[in-house]
């Protein structure tokens, strides 16, 4: 039997995919099952697709999340008491939604390069000067690429990558205006293949413009693309996390500054403080 | 106001940015703040390179206002921090591939490399305005973290007793004050007067590691008898070397700032320097208020003689030099500084 807790997700027709991407990122430390075909299972938490399927679930005494659109669902959703709401809409996030982004990735997933350390990996590999890669709408485009690209020249889903992997990103401007991203200031757009080709060589011989966009990229990703945090928060809201567990004060400010879980500096306090520890 | 001003401690030692956070403390004081500097020792090397960063997020600074001046005293945790910035870790950024940098290729140093850029960028991004003490480190920070800053001048040491000699005394030597190090190049000084063919004399101050060097290379191109070097001497003694200067050689690598070009200038003497000086370019202009070369022996060398040969020329170089720096003032890097948190 699983030690680890289950959710159940309850969805109307058509609604199930707007969880997806969520669920995949919470379905690393849960299990998440269907709530019509959870058998005999009984889940510790429930997220409803919206507020008409609260309405199967409303007698189940288990934390409870739902998917709202606009304020009379948000209002509906508070009067029901659910424990955490969720949207898409950043309008709603003054209300207390918890934004989960329509087209979110697990941003920290990707750590950021920038062109000055983009320069080094390329170095290290023998390969010399600018290096700009196109990635290619059908394979989906190579993460290896983007990590050391000078550029990456990408539209489409893909984008996200390049930008949480703090490439400097000539894109479409159908791509930026989905993602939320600047023109100009998140990432350069061009009507036409050859025209991205040509503004992607000027940027991988401009310092600065490379560093502007590469850092405010990765900032762009974070604000309006992430899934990590909102996911930890609704799993928190929903009792799916330990709640014992508080994070101490230097934990905080280490994912503060997004430190990867794996930084050398999260083992030296380890053993800095393995000595204080009143528990040894 | 209550104000810290943040620095790093190195021990034992004590250069241009302790006089820099010295002068600012007491500016701020001047100006009717209540003011004191911070400083954290950190370690330099690469392996524990994010120690001090580390603490200094977790350091309480119960202040209206802090301003970090270097790596890694900007990772202060502040809601108004004002920038003014001397440097970054430069073995992670400029000095990238120097023998001292510990910035390898291999994954672990590419890995702390990236970390370190990103927490920089981070924090710096954090403050409420964004100062350096040159366009040199302004642009270093734009081409590096992508992030703007604006270039704020500030007096270099003694500038209250640097005064032009008298217009009927000749100048006797020409100096170059530095510390003897090798981002400093001391041996373009002496590479420059034995080229000259005038066989005026030379002064080096300073004291530092390639002291014993200088001295073998001083034999071996014939200074003995023009060349002093005169290792570490006074304020009183260093203003009046400035003051009978000729000319002043000051030409370190790809430098910060450089009070030396500043403190020439006070003295109303011109500056030979060469053209990867770095900050030193910002005062420097070519024929108008100095001379700068190619850093080749016979270029320096026939710098110096025109200055020699010269004094008309030596006149009006340092006077438009004096003329550039003559309205730096604290008062006016205390106004900058804290303007923003005053509205």
């Amino acid at each position: 039997m699983s030690a680890r807790p289950t959710l159940a997700l309850v969805s109307m027709a058509g609604q199930s995919a707007r969880s997806v991407a969520l669920l995949s990122v919470l379905g690393r430390d849960v299990d998440v099952v269907s709530w019509r075909r959870r058998g005999q299972v009984k889940p510790d938490a429930i997220i409803a697709t919206s507020v008409e399927a609260l309405g199967e679930v409303r007698e189940v005494d288990v934390p409870l999340g739902v998917w709202v659109q606009h304020h009379e669902e948000l209002d509906h959703a508070l009067a029901g008491k659910v424990d955490v709401i969720l949207t898409s809409r950043s309008e709603l996030v003054a209300r207390g939604a918890v934004l989960v982004p329509g087209a979110g990735i697990e941003v920290d997933r990707w750590l950021p390069a920038s062109p000055l350390v983009r320069s080094r990996r390329r170095e290290a590999r023998g390969i010399d000067g600018a290096y700009i890669y196109e990635a290619d709408d059908h394979d989906g485009g190579d993460e290896t690429a983007m990590a050391m690209a000078s550029v990456v020249v990408v539209s489409g889903p893909m984008t996200r990558i390049a930008l949480a992997l703090g490439a400097p990103t000539v894109t479409s401007e159908q791509t930026a205006r989905r993602l939320r991203a600047r023109p100009g200031r998140d990432v350069e757009v061009a009507p036409s293949p050859v025209e991205a080709a040509a503004l992607a060589a000027e940027i991988a011989l401009d310092d600065q413009r490379a560093a502007g966009l590469s850092r405010r990229g990765r900032r762009c990703a974070e604000h309006h693309m992430d899934l990590g945090r909102p996911a930890r928060v609704i799993a928190q809201r929903l009792a799916l996390s330990p709640a014992d567990v508080e994070p101490s004060d230097i934990a905080e400010r280490l994912d503060e500054l997004r430190t990867s879980p794996n930084a050398v500096i999260r083992r030296r306090i380890d053993d800095g403080l393995a000595a204080l520890r009143t528990d040894r | 106001m209550d104000v810290l001003v943040c620095t790093t401690q190195v021990p034992f030692m004590r250069g241009g940015l302790e006089m820099m956070v010295e002068n600012l403390v007491d500016a701020l004081v001047a100006s009717g703040h209540r003011a004191e500097a911070v400083a954290v020792p950190a370690a330099w090397e690469r392996e524990r390179i994010f120690d001090a960063p580390t603490a200094w997020r977790m350091l309480p600074l119960d202040a209206d206002v802090v301003i970090p001046v270097n790596f890694p005293a900007y990772y202060a945790r502040h809601p108004r921090k004002i920038l003014w910035l001397a440097h970054q870790h430069r073995a992670a950024y400029d000095a990238l591939g120097q023998p001292w940098s510990d910035f390898g290729l291999d994954d672990a140093s590419l890995e702390a490399h990236r970390q370190l850029v990103d927490w920089d960028s981070r924090v710096l991004e954090e403050c409420l305005a964004r100062y350096t003490i040159s366009g040199v480190v302004a642009e270093r920070l734009a081409r590096y973290n992508g992030l703007s800053a604006t270039a704020l001048y500030q007096p270099p040491p003694l500038a209250q007793r640097l005064r032009p000699r008298d217009s009927n005394r000749k100048g006797g030597h020409i100096l170059c004050p530095t510390r003897l190090e090798s981002n400093k190049r001391p041996g373009l000084f002496l590479d420059g007067l034995a080229s000259m063919d005038e066989k005026v004399d030379g002064v080096l101050t300073g004291t530092g590691s390639l002291r014993s060097e200088l001295e073998k290379s001083s034999e071996r191109l014939g200074l003995e008898g023009r060349l002093e070097m005169a290792g570490f001497v006074s304020d009183d003694a260093l203003v009046e070397l400035f003051r009978d200067a000729i000319a002043v050689m000051y030409a370190p690598y790809d430098e910060d700032y450089g009070f030396v070009t500043l403190q020439a200038f006070l003295a109303g003497v011109p500056v030979i320097t060469t053209d990867d000086s770095g900050g030193v370019l910002e005062w420097v202009q070519d024929e108008v208020t100095g001379l700068v070369t190619d850093g080749s022996p016979a270029e320096l060398g026939r710098a110096m003689d025109r200055l020699v040969r010269d004094p008309q020329l030596a006149r009006r170089l340092g006077e438009a030099g004096r003329e550039r720096v003559k309205d730096l003032d604290w008062q006016n890097v205390v106004k900058t500084l804290l303007g923003g948190t005053l509205r």
